[in-house]
């Protein structure tokens, strides 16, 4: 395929930046092969790729957290070395990355201040540093007040602050990792409101994602990297989402599932009664929840992120004890069972932070598949692991699951996120759980992952095993649920059947809205 | 679609590279004691002597006789048990700096055994001792567990604290109920002949400890690399949250990590106290307690690098007394060069960025 | 890791084999001397330090020593100088003891020496002490005799047989000058801790003592800052108060490091017991630098008297090791 396939070649003069023949290896595993990008004032270019097809590696270049091995990048016509991210800034490159780097307890002010000396050092001058804030704000429209206490503000909010860090600090060409996956359909409108902003007075921005909506929507122009090779460089009217998908996957994806009604009589292999938790402040986290799953039943709990769930979620699995209500799987009281008992009574939990709960980084993909099994014959044999069963265990899975990794020995770290979401999902599913407890179990995944994950939530589900999904994502809530329960401010709001439940509806009540 | 699941050839590349990796790590250890000597080397120059003769006689003092090895071996005997305890308890991410405690703890238990049962045979007075030298230092090591379980108190500084409280107590001890009748010194009656460690080397003072200790440093290795307990050891330390939810008793691994550490300590103060004093003296550590661990982050907490590590130290304390008297270079240039290895070695990482900044601003300047 | 385990045992076995020649003893005599403290401490390791010095230089023996040694230390060291070809070794301090006697078993072709009292069993470990009793009775006279409280202090590390032999004869010279008199005393518990020291012999002048005998670093500057007189001990201290140091109860080595040398040499060591005393030149006052005007004529006399006595063996001084009532 031509790498070098760029309409606008004859001006490459007028380039903000320019990234010729970037070339990263790690070890002998290729993360950039050869990349072009060349991104022009006012432009909004959409890096798409699956998880893993290098995007991250690129943009770590700009931000001068990595040395390319080969390649060279000019930015306003000149030749640069970024070699920290000291000069990645002043070359007016700005990061937003997925997770912020915020200081939750500081104002937006103090939290911009920190690390820049130009502010004041070492002690800042804060109020000044506000007023010029408060004007930037206005400009671009941006609605951040730069005294409030971070920890106060709304994700939406606190990704704006980070960008207004990036363009306080002179930023012209603004890189945004995934800024979408954390947002709700309406603060990403206001994103999508304030790139565009940004543009017209001349910006550039890079928009790192793997949501084809949403690239077709935003981009002017769009680089797909797959396998960390350029497979295209479009502009949005040439292409379609589909032509995007199959250059992004390398093939074709199915989308229709076809799903059997839960019989009427199914046994209620999960029930929640009056699950009530209060944190430590004093807090009630969670009001009384009562829930069932049924045997081969999806049942969804949408709802947007912090109204409870990640309470819910490590209550279930052992970690958290509630105050009140109980807990049973298959007629068993697990209400004050350890983690190790759950899952012998045959719960399966799909973390949503699997380098948190689910995954040991630093450590083989062996280590990570018997995490939980390493009692258990054959992987030990009276206390002393068993080697070679381990590796044929370990590369049953990775067969099953198709994990891509050269070897079951490499570090789980070495992974892409799709595979080591697949590690995790071959470690849970192939214990043959009835009970499968799933958080969000595509976050961060592309399509192909995402794909891959559902479709073996779905098999579960079609062997009889009750799937719980809590997930803030409602196209994946209505894909795969039978039932949908919608969380808020610790409190079932209604439990809706697939078939009767619309978007708008659960959109609503997603927000607190009951009719009425 | 492009299969790269694993074959044989890839795997055994994979596997080759990855020793390969872990050579180098080795040979870094290696870097570093070289580029420190030589940093001690400026500084001997610096003193006024000659770097080359303070060398000749540090190696002269450490390997050059029978006895000079002998006492390299004796001293690297409580570094190394220190350091594989405190091996063990690392990888579960257990931050025992307890060690001098329960090195104390445990030459203090096994000497009340050794006097309360003088007449025993030597084949069950030694073992008897210990097993109480390892029992109390493993409690005590438990304590700190207990307290950071129950009260949330972090076992670094409540173990740090407690060798104060440990180190005292036997002070009293040694000078109050279990004082030699009639000494000025703190230090107890001096042992019955089967409450000594048999000398294994003639005219010399290397014990039997040191076939022990070799026994334990490949039961540690055994028990780390291929058993459950030592796998949920090294997943717990890695992440203790993924750990409990996948069902592991996280609190047992902490306590039994514990044990093993504080046993291990115990035991080196039982060496010292039976093997080496023939008693227990009120100083019966200089410090064992906290080099071990220094020698167990050296180390790298793999077993058998402990033991090279420990030797090395045995050897430049050993031998840093021969420069002393033969050349006259304080001994505490050779606390500094140990020391020196210590940091370039944590510091390695830094190396390769410093490196590279300053050949940037160079780059930059020119 | 089997790399490095088969390259550790190669090292193990390389450094075993091939520099494992025993390095025995040259046909000369090397004299080794490890000391428990510093040799300038003005004290006691200072006194073996010097007469070490002084008698191998005078007899032209090449001579070593190890300053500083603890304790725990000290076995090791000893054996250092053995495998370094050293025929004699001064274990120069009483705490070196059981060390000294657990090499001397294991080296009998090897002589020792220790600051201690005699040994029972090894044939080739002999012993010394300082009889400095005898000088500090001379103290006690001396002290008694310039008090006009009527009190006179003692301040001491550890109550040692030797410093509690040293004591009573103090108390004894004190007494045989004025029946009267009242003789305070105090052990530290350490051998070397000045500010305790200090502060102790700070408590003792409070309580009326105004004659401090010195046997730690610490009480000359207390008796500086109260201005009461002190008397040095084992060299000459004067230098550290040079208004308040009267005089100081030398202990000389010397003459006994010479003459075991010699009887090495010549091969008629025995393992007796060395205890040089006045008599053979090993204990005496110091100087007085001019500050004997302060003492009345008729006690300077009785002091020097006494000396001559103890000198001819017309008085013995008692050695009482007893406890202090």
């Amino acid at each position: 395929m031509d790498n070098t396939t760029n309409t606008r070649q004859d001006n490459k003069a007028e380039a903000r930046l320019i990234m010729e023949g970037i070339t990263v290896n790690y070890g002998d595993f290729v993360a950039n092969d050869n990349v072009n990008l060349v991104v022009y004032p006012g432009q909004i270019k959409a890096l798409l790729g699956e998880n893993g097809a290098g995007k991250t590696t690129l943009m770590k270049v700009l931000a001068g957290l990595l040395h390319p091995e080969g390649g060279r990048i000019i930015v306003d016509g000149q030749e640069v070395s970024i070699d920290s991210p000291q000069d990645s800034q002043r070359l007016g490159i700005g990061m937003v990355h997925q997770h912020f780097m915020l200081i939750p307890k500081l104002t937006v002010a103090q939290n911009i201040c920190i690390g820049l000396k130009s502010t004041g050092y070492p002690f800042p001058d804060v109020r000044k540093v506000e007023e010029e804030l408060s004007e930037l704000s206005e400009q671009y429209n941006l609605l951040v007040d730069p005294k409030a206490i971070v920890s106060t503000l709304s994700i939406g909010t606190q990704q704006r602050v980070e960008i207004l860090k990036a363009l306080y600090r002179g930023a012209k060409i603004l890189i945004l990792d995934e800024p979408t996956s954390i947002l709700t359909p309406q603060e990403t409108a206001g994103l999508f409101d304030i790139i565009h902003f940004l543009t017209k007075r001349g910006n550039s921005v890079i928009f790192i994602s793997h949501k084809l909506n949403e690239v077709m929507e935003i981009s002017d122009r769009i680089t797909v990297l797959r396998q960390g090779h350029v497979t295209a460089e479009l502009a949005k009217q040439e292409t379609t989402e589909r032509q995007l998908a199959i250059l992004m996957v390398g093939r074709e994806f199915q989308t229709e599932k076809h799903l059997k009604p839960v019989p009427e009589n199914a046994k209620e292999l999960v029930c929640l009664d009056n699950i009530t938790y209060i944190d430590h402040r004093k807090v009630s986290v969670l009001n009384g929840i009562n829930l069932t799953v049924k045997a081969g039943e999806i049942h969804s709990i949408a709802g947007v992120d912090g109204n409870g769930q990640v309470e819910l979620a490590s209550i279930l699995s052992g970690l958290l004890h509630q105050t009140k209500g109980k807990f049973t799987l298959n007629g068993k009281d697990l209400s004050k069972a350890s983690p190790k008992e759950r899952l012998q009574a045959g719960l399966a939990h799909i973390p949503s932070d699997r380098h948190k709960y689910g995954m040991i980084l630093d450590l083989s993909m062996e280590d990570n598949f018997i995490i939980e099994g390493s009692e258990r014959e054959p992987v030990s044999h009276r206390g002393i692991l068993q080697k070679d069963a381990i590796t044929s265990f370990s590369e049953n899975l990775v067969k099953d699951y198709d994990i891509r990794c050269k070897s079951v020995k490499q570090k789980a770290s070495t992974l892409s996120g799709g595979n080591q979401q697949k590690l995790v999902l071959a470690r849970e599913l192939s214990r043959n759980p009835i009970f499968v407890l799933a958080m969000q179990p595509a976050h961060g995944l592309d399509v192909g992952a995402t794909e891959f994950v559902h479709k073996k939530l779905i098999e579960q589900r079609n062997a009889g095993s009750a799937v719980l999904l809590i997930s803030t994502e409602l196209d994946e809530v209505f894909d795969l649920s039978d039932r949908i329960s919608v969380i808020y401010e610790g409190r079932i709001l209604a439990t809706i059947k697939r078939e009767e439940a619309t978007r708008e509806n659960i959109g609503l009540l997603m927000t607190g809205k009951t009719n009425g | 679609m492009v299969n790269d699941h694993t074959n044989n050839k890839d795997s055994f590349y994979h596997r080759f590279f990855d020793k390969l990796r872990s050579s180098s790590e080795f040979f870094y250890s290696i870097g570093a004691v070289l580029l420190a000597l030589l940093i001690g080397a400026v500084i001997i120059c610096l003193i006024g002597s000659d770097p080359i003769k303070a060398y000749k006689a540090l190696y002269r003092g450490s390997f050059g006789t029978t006895n000079a090895i002998a006492e390299t071996l004796l001293r690297a005997m409580p570094l190394a048990l220190v350091g594989l305890g405190a091996t063990v308890a690392f990888r579960a991410s257990v931050f025992n700096v307890g060690t001098e405690g329960q090195l104390f703890i445990g030459a203090t238990a096994a000497a009340c055994v050794a006097l309360a049962l003088p007449d025993l045979p030597r084949y069950l007075l030694l073992p008897l001792m210990a097993l109480a030298a390892m029992g109390a230092g493993a409690l005590l090591g438990g304590l700190a567990i207990f307290l950071k379980i129950k009260f949330n108190a972090n076992e670094m500084i409540n173990t740090i604290m407690m060798n104060y409280v440990v180190i005292y107590f036997v002070s009293w001890l040694v000078h109050g109920p279990i004082q030699q009748p009639g000494s000025p010194l703190g230090q107890t009656e001096k042992f019955s002949v089967n409450g000594i460690i048999p000398v294994i080397l003639k005219r010399t003072r290397l014990h039997a400890g040191i076939i022990v200790l070799l026994i334990l440093v490949i039961i540690t290795y055994f028990l780390l690399e291929k058993t459950v307990w030592g796998y949920q050891i090294k997943v717990t330390g890695k992440n203790m949250l993924a750990s409990k939810a996948a069902g592991i008793k996280v609190k047992r691994i902490f306590y039994s990590a514990m044990f093993f550490s504080g046993a291990l300590a115990g035991l080196a103060g039982m060496f010292e106290a039976s093997g080496i004093q023939n008693r227990m003296i009120e100083n019966i550590s200089s410090g064992y307690g906290y080099t071990g661990i220094v020698v167990a982050l050296l180390g790298q907490l793999n077993p058998i690098g402990v033991l090279l590590a420990a030797i090395l130290f045995g050897a430049l304390q050993v031998g840093a007394s021969s420069m002393e008297t033969m050349v006259g270079i304080p001994s505490s240039a050779v606390s500094m060069i140990q020391y020196l290895i210590v940091i370039i070695f944590i510091g390695k990482n830094a190396f390769p960025r410093l490196w590279k900044r300053f050949h940037t601003s160079k780059d930059k300047r020119a | 890791m089997s790399k490095k385990s088969i390259l550790f045992i190669i090292c193990l076995v390389v450094t075993l084999t091939v520099v494992a020649i025993p390095a025995m003893a040259a046909d000369d005599l090397k004299v080794a001397m490890i000391l428990s403290g510093p040799i300038n401490d003005d004290d006691f390791n200072s006194v073996g330090y010097n007469g070490l010095k002084k008698a191998c230089e005078e007899l032209g023996v090449e001579y070593a020593y190890i300053e500083s040694v603890p304790d725990a230390d000290a076995e090791r060291i000893i054996r250092e100088y053995v495998a370094n070809g050293y025929g004699l070794i001064f274990a120069h301090s009483f705490s070196f003891g059981e060390a000294a006697s657990k090499v001397a078993a294991d080296f009998p072709e090897v002589i020792f020496m220790n600051a201690g009292t005699p040994p029972v069993e090894n044939p080739n470990l002999g012993t010394y002490d300082n009889p400095d009793y005898q000088g500090a009775y001379l103290a006690g006279m001396l002290a008694a005799g310039i008090s006009k409280s009527g009190s006179i202090g003692w301040v001491d590390g550890i109550a040692s047989p030797n410093m509690v032999a040293n004591f009573q004869s103090y108390r004894d010279g004190a007494e045989e000058m004025n029946p009267e008199i009242e003789v305070l005393h105090t052990f530290i518990g350490s051998w070397y801790d000045p500010p305790k020291a200090k502060e102790a012999a700070i408590a003792q002048v409070e309580k009326g003592a105004d004659v401090l005998s010195s046997q730690g670093v610490g009480v000359i500057d207390a008796a500086i800052e109260k201005n009461v007189w002190a008397i040095g001990a084992m060299t000459d201290q004067n230098f550290m108060g040079p208004n308040v140091v009267l005089t100081s109860v030398m202990w000389d080595l010397y003459p006994c490091v010479k003459r075991v040398v010699q009887e090495v040499l010549d091969g008629t060591w025995t393992n007796t017991n060395r205890s040089y005393g006045i008599a053979d030149g090993s204990v005496y006052f110091s100087d007085f630098h001019g500050l004997d005007s302060n003492i009345p004529a008729e006690v300077m006399e009785k002091v020097n008297q006494k000396y001559e006595d103890i000198k001819s063996g017309k008085f013995v001084v008692p050695h009482d090791t007893s406890d202090i009532e």
